[in-house]
């Protein structure tokens, strides 16, 4: 009697296993892409608040997330994250020739607000909105954001949101 | 049940040998066997892809369009004797460990 070595096996991974698209809106195939399409959704997620001031917002205003004017609390969010987009609009057009910049800052604690590096939109002169995208910019854990009017122009019932994804 | 042969071993198992090695893979095609010659007698031998980039595996001459796949950590069991399979990558490199059971 011949021996007999078994049929050809090719063991399964993530990558291998087919993932039905056609209900749920993701863009995977497999289940690989899928699960890490899950964790980092392509368009990024919008925390649940924005900043927002009535009115105007002169040079190093703050503006707020809710009735309090966050220049020394701030809305926080949980674990680690990369913003990666930052809209800011307002009710008028710039008029300043260097427009108006919006700055996002952080901190931990009760520490002091400080600056994010990069996290900045700039409304040019002669617009009322701007836009940043394409960004990567890791925030840490359980930062509190908040959010002013750098200048050098005064903008306009503005509101500014944020897009990000978790790291 | 199994026959058995004229040295009182089962014919349903392999018992003539069992070796394992690392083979790195590239864009040029190499044979998956451990060390310079297939174990004598081979009757199984299997792949592992412990790399990152893709392997492909196939008969001589094997390229990424020819070739079946290999994920990153998948493997593949064929009931292959003295028969050359031979892997490859798309592009980069990656390490498989080989197994031949004779």
């Amino acid at each position: 009697m011949p021996k007999s070595s078994g049929p050809v096996f090719k063991s399964s991974v993530a990558r291998t296993v087919p993932f039905d698209n056609s209900t749920n809106g993701f863009t995977a195939t497999e289940v690989q892409t899928a699960i890490e399409e899950a964790k980092n959704p392509p368009s990024g997620v919008t925390p649940a608040f924005i900043f927002s001031k009535s009115g105007g917002a002169g040079v190093g205003a703050y503006l707020k997330t809710g009735e309090v004017l966050t220049s020394n609390t701030g809305q926080l969010i949980r674990g680690l994250n990369y913003i990666t987009e930052i809209d800011v609009s307002t009710s008028v057009n710039q008029t300043n020739a260097g427009g108006a910049t919006i700055q996002l800052q952080r901190r931990t604690g009760l520490n002091t607000f400080v600056d994010i590096a990069g996290a900045t939109v700039k409304i040019p002169n002669g617009s009322f909105r701007a836009t940043n995208t394409g960004l990567s910019i890791a925030i840490g854990i359980n930062w509190e954001i908040s959010c002013y009017n750098v200048g050098p122009g005064n903008m306009s019932d503005a509101v500014v949101s944020l897009f990000v994804v978790p790291q | 049940m199994s026959d058995l042969n004229n040295s009182g071993e089962y014919d349903d198992v392999m018992g003539d040998g069992y070796i394992s090695g690392p083979v790195s893979v590239t864009t040029s095609q190499i044979e998956a066997k451990v060390g310079g010659s297939r174990l004598t007698n081979r009757e199984a031998l299997t792949i592992t892809n412990k790399g990152t980039a893709k392997v492909y595996y196939g008969p001589t001459g094997v390229t990424s369009t020819t070739g079946d796949v290999l994920e990153k950590d998948q493997f593949v069991s064929l009931p292959i004797g003295d028969i050359g399979v031979f892997v490859i990558t798309a592009s980069g490199t990656a390490t498989v460990i080989v197994q031949e059971m004779a």
